[in-house]
């Protein structure tokens, strides 16, 4: 069920996000800005769950706790360390992959349903870290991170006292995400993937080494997470334990399935919903939970690949529609040069 | 005492785990619903066994209600159940959270005082909550062994469309298997209701707790269930009196992880036969 991006038309909504991001970064306000900044970090956070789950296979309940290690790994380097933004967002991004890594390296060796499991044990021991290591962490209180002053390389040439540059931060990794996932998933990892994810035992049994595959994508998975985390940590300037709490990473598993897992857009599309559709509505928290949830029902029900998913299923019968296939093979080749 | 608790969680979630293959995140869930009931029930003037058991009652007819809306559906893909299992943390807590609020709910002991037990002085509700949660596992464990409807249950468990050719009605049983393991989140729910403050996000430990549990037994295993608990509340009390206390919920943690890189089929693991 490889979704490969060869139909030219995939390239048309992202075609159309760059259009809306030159649009937000040259006129959108402040509030928009915002908005953008969000989505577009959420954005990246659902494409690494998708790389974990949707392409390989492998369950995270653990994702806004990897977010989170990346934010306070980031934050912490910040502010113990006087580490420059850039290199506290590779320290984000390392510490949540270390982490995504060890993690997969414990629980993947088990069939069923362990692997989740152990990602759900992981989130409650971040939880408890968290909250409980106070000399490091500030606790439930929180911690406060100051932004680095000034534009210089430390600061990829971005004055970070500006809401701009940090749009232009978000969009960029979420471009690059995007790129370096498509290019991965033709990679042979990417294929690799895939396979483990399809049937890990006719992987194996073809000379796939399915334990490594699936930690290497666990640790791929981590960074992106931990790097989403840095800077939007950075970008908060103040970070506490219920930002990454496990009902945020059930959303995050609500924006991957609802948007189409296994789908490159799919998480792109569940992220954009979740996180705009509540503010265009203006809607109480608690009550867009109670839906999301139940929407996330639905789509599990009766749309089980979800938006995406279920949009490239359509356009793929469409383009096989019997009376196509009907015609003499010259004639369906040339009209599909057209 | 809270090994106790923590083996009437993970009795039920092994139970769906091991007859629906469903991993039901959303467990803590109706422990949250048997607690909120509990508390309304002994408000309102019932005696306090009753009330437990008519919280463990609207939790196991909220299971049915569920089961045979959404996880009836999703037997074939158990990832597809986990997933709903994580949408319905979301309704059940929202949902709860929109009628009473979030702020916490305290029920009075209802069996204040102390009792001296071989110069050992216990409370006695904690004396209560040990010996009602060991009378209904022993309860479940009878039912699941010498009765009719147990047998079925565990024909289902072996082997869903064998247990069908020899006459279990399955769709029957599966919802008595999801109201058996929900009941028991809701009495746990409750006896918590009685010791600490009740809230609508107070599913979410007991569950974490649960699934260390059932994975330190061996998943699917009822005895596994029961030692794994008592075994997590030993070593967490041990934890908490001799390291530190405020990581006293970290030490599951640690054993599961230690347990699993030694045996990881766990304790009493049934997992081999389903692979």
């Amino acid at each position: 069920m490889s979704m490969g991006y060869t139909n030219r038309w995939s390239i048309v909504p992202w075609a159309l996000l760059a259009l809306l991001s030159v649009y937000l970064v040259a006129a959108g306000s402040d509030f928009l800005q915002h908005l953008a900044v969000v989505t577009a970090v959420y954005a990246v956070l659902a494409m690494s769950l998708n790389l974990a789950f949707g392409y390989t296979g492998l369950f995270s309940i653990a994702h806004a706790s990897l977010f989170g290690i990346g934010a306070y790994g980031a934050g912490l380097a910040m502010n113990f360390l006087n580490a420059p933004f850039a290199v506290a967002v590779v320290c984000g991004g390392l510490a949540a992959a270390v982490m995504g890594a060890t993690v997969a390296a414990v629980f993947s060796r088990m069939e069923g349903p362990y692997f989740a499991i152990g990602t759900f044990a992981l989130g409650e021991l971040v939880r408890l870290l968290l909250n409980e290591w106070r000399d490091l962490t500030g606790g439930p209180m929180g911690l406060m991170i100051v932004r680095p002053l000034g534009a210089d390389l430390g600061t990829f040439g971005l004055d970070l006292s500006q809401r701009r540059s940090f749009l232009i931060l978000a969009l960029a990794l979420l471009a690059l995400t995007a790129i370096g996932f498509a290019a991965l998933l033709r990679s042979r990892l990417g294929a690799r993937m895939t396979h483990v994810r399809d049937d890990p035992y006719l992987s194996a049994s073809l000379g796939v080494r399915v334990f490594r595959t699936k930690i290497e994508a666990f640790f791929i998975s981590g960074l992106v997470a931990g790097i989403a985390g840095a800077v939007f940590g950075v970008y908060l300037m103040f970070i506490a334990p219920s930002s990454f709490s496990g009902m945020e990473s059930v959303r995050l598993v609500m924006m991957v399935v609802i948007g189409g897992a296994g789908t490159l857009l799919g998480p792109v599309v569940g992220a954009g919903l979740l996180v705009l559709l509540p503010q265009a509505l203006r809607m109480d928290p608690t009550i867009s939970l109670i839906l999301t949830g139940v929407i996330l029902v639905a789509v599990v029900l009766f749309l089980p690949k979800g938006i995406v998913g279920a949009v490239i299923e359509r356009a793929r019968r469409w383009r096989e529609r019997p009376g196509l296939v009907a015609r003499p093979a010259v004639a369906a080749a040339t009209a599909g040069r057209n | 005492m809270s090994g106790t608790l923590y083996a009437l969680v993970a009795v039920g979630l092994t139970m769906t785990f091991g007859i629906m293959n469903i991993t039901n995140f959303a467990h803590g869930e109706f422990l949250m619903v048997g607690a909120f009931a509990t508390y309304a029930l002994t408000v309102s003037g019932v005696p306090f066994v009753l009330a437990l058991l008519g919280g463990a009652a609207a939790a196991a007819v909220l299971g049915v209600l569920v089961e045979r809306s959404t996880f009836r559906y999703t037997l074939a893909d158990p990832i597809n159940g986990l997933v709903v299992s994580l949408g319905l943390i979301a309704i059940l807590q929202n949902g709860m959270a929109m009628m009473v609020g979030t702020e916490f709910f305290n029920l009075a002991p209802p069996y204040a005082g102390t009792v001296d037990v071989g110069g050992v002085v216990i409370a006695t509700q904690r004396l209560f909550t040990i010996g009602f949660g060991v009378v209904a596992i022993a309860g479940v464990w009878v039912l699941l062994r010498r009765s009719s409807l147990g047998r079925s249950l565990r024909a289902l468990a072996v082997d869903p469309t064998a247990a069908g050719l020899m006459g279990v009605r399955t769709g029957y049983m599966y919802s008595a298997a999801f109201a058996l393991g929900c009941g028991l989140a809701g009495l746990a729910g409750g006896l918590l209701a009685a010791l600490f403050p009740a809230s609508p996000f107070m599913g979410a430990a007991p569950v974490a707790k649960g699934f260390i549990v059932i994975v330190l037994g061996g998943l699917g295993s009822v005895p596994g269930a029961i030692a794994g608990g008592l075994i997590l509340g030993i070593v967490e009390s041990l934890g908490a009196g001799y390291i530190s206390s405020a990581f006293r919920d970290g030490f599951g943690f640690v054993a599961l992880i230690l347990l699993l890189l030694v045996k990881p089929s766990g304790l009493f693991g049934v997992m081999e036969r389903r692979a």
